[in-house]
């Protein structure tokens, strides 16, 4: 599961531990925003963003570390990372004073890596600064989330799911009256609950909890939508 | 007359004997004479006034005061063209309590004056253009707050707190832009300043005072474009470029 985590190396590029470099067709400053327009491209040693326009809010109190420590994406954002993954969206929002970003789909958010993808209409994280380093503490996927691990054959719907990084635990949840849709097609592992927690434990095993209205064999309807949602045949 | 009584017109006569001053008589005559000239001149008005000029014939009218009048002179294009070497122009921008400083230098350049319209266009082309620009002058708390004097000389943080300026341990700080350009024009009639093939760098650096010498400074931002433009009217110091790369990089003590 944690496999489907690596969205959050995307945040750390776009923050910019190191130098971050900008260009764009045409840039406006007026002392307090930076506006680019126009082929708008951000790297750093992570990676590369695209997108067709970015906001730049300069910090007038000097409370953050950055100058510049709001930064709004938008219009066909795209991520590459070195790391081979990729995501794309409709926009961004960069808070690295509240240490947040939050990515925002139309209508979802996409995110490919060598181990599988990601769907949902939003997703939020939060970050914390140790020793110097900026890293993710916790993430939230907020609708409609499909989860696709294609190497292990692994499958997950649900309407909410929330990472927690120091503890590596991650939790699914379903609104009321529905529920977590979780398959693992090759271990032939069925379960339907209305919270999925998955966790890996010391020896290094993931482990798979459910709770709430539990089942292990899904309904006809809800076995034809997972094969609606991830195309099988 | 000859109708008359006799009595009736020796009074008469006796009358106009007596009073010189007396209304002309009119006879019939010069009545229908008067008559007739009224009736045309108000006939003639009426023809004006019920069929007025075609196109043509105002072309024609036209036409004929046009041919009436001098021919006028055939535009001369003119300027003027001043080479100049070394040049620096040094600008105090007013903007709240405390001025802010430009400065653009130029190794070269090539001062043209030339008429547009009813006024005189004056442009200068420059070679080696450096450009210094105060963007914010500011003061650094303790605390690591930022004030800046507002509009009535008071100094304030940016959510609005009030700051004694004789606290101790206040900083002056400055932010400043600072450009070199291959090229560059200032049009003096616009105030409107563009460069071509342009490096910046923002810095925040100590003092008020202007700096020159940025050697040993470490720049917030550091970029460069095919052309930066900014205008020095009014108190509106933003700037435009095209084509434009920069490079952010964090402050120090943040890896």
């Amino acid at each position: 599961m944690k496999k489907w985590l690596l969205l959050l190396l995307v945040t750390s590029a776009l923050y910019g531990e190191e130098t971050t470099r900008i260009s764009s067709d045409v840039a406006n400053y007026d002392g307090h925003t930076i506006v680019l327009k126009g082929n708008v491209e951000l790297n750093n040693a992570l990676g590369q963003v695209l997108a067709e326009r970015a906001v730049l809010t300069r910090d007038e109190e000097g409370r953050a570390k950055i100058d510049f420590p709001w930064v709004k994406l938008t219009g066909k954002v795209r991520a590459t990372l070195q790391n081979g993954s990729h995501l794309i969206c409709e926009e961004v929002f960069l808070d690295y004073l509240a240490m947040t970003s939050l990515f925002l789909g139309a209508p979802e958010l996409y995110y490919k890596d060598p181990h599988g993808e990601l769907y949902a209409t939003q997703a939020t994280v939060e970050y914390r600064e140790i020793e110097g380093h900026i890293r993710p503490a916790k993430m939230v996927l907020e609708g409609n989330v499909q989860m696709i691990n294609a190497e292990a054959l692994q499958y997950a719907l649900a309407d909410r799911v929330e990472y927690s990084f120091s503890d590596e635990v991650m939790v699914l949840t379903a609104n009321p009256g529905k529920s977590v849709l979780f398959y693992d097609r090759q271990k032939e592992i069925q379960l339907s609950a209305a919270r999925v927690q998955g966790r890996r434990n010391e020896n290094g095993k993931e482990s798979i909890q459910g709770s709430g209205d539990v089942r292990f064999l899904f309904k006809q309807d809800e076995l034809t939508k997972l094969k609606e949602r991830f195309h099988w045949e | 007359m000859s109708s008359m009584p006799r009595k009736q017109s020796k009074r008469m006569s006796a009358k106009s004997k007596k009073q010189p001053f007396v209304i002309l008589q009119t006879s019939s005559k010069s009545l229908w004479i008067v008559l007739f000239i009224a009736l045309l001149g108000i006939a003639s008005l009426a023809a004006i006034g019920l069929a007025p000029l075609r196109p043509n014939e105002f072309a024609t009218y036209h036409a004929l005061v046009e041919s009436s009048r001098p021919q006028k002179e055939s535009p001369v294009l003119s300027y003027a063209e001043q080479e100049r070497h070394d040049v620096r122009k040094e600008i105090w921008f007013r903007k709240e309590v405390k001025p802010l400083y430009i400065q653009i230098t130029s190794r070269d350049s090539a001062l043209f004056a030339f008429p547009d319209g009813n006024k005189v266009e004056v442009i200068e082309e420059m070679n080696h253009v450096r450009c210094l620009m105060q963007e914010e002058l500011y003061y650094l708390l303790p605390d690591g707050r930022e004030a800046t004097y507002q509009s009535g000389g008071i100094l304030t943080t940016k959510q609005g707190v009030t700051v004694d300026p004789r606290m101790p341990g206040l900083v002056p700080m400055q932010q400043v832009r600072y450009m070199e350009a291959a090229t560059a024009s200032y049009n003096y009639n616009s105030q409107v300043f563009i460069g071509h093939d342009v490096k910046l760098w923002r810095y925040k650096i100590a003092g008020h005072t202007p700096v020159f010498d940025y050697s040993k400074e470490k720049p917030l931002m550091a970029g460069n474009a095919a052309t930066v433009r900014f205008s020095l009217q009014g108190d509106d110091l933003s700037f435009e470029a095209t084509r434009m790369q920069a490079q952010f990089d964090p402050k120090d003590g943040f890896r």
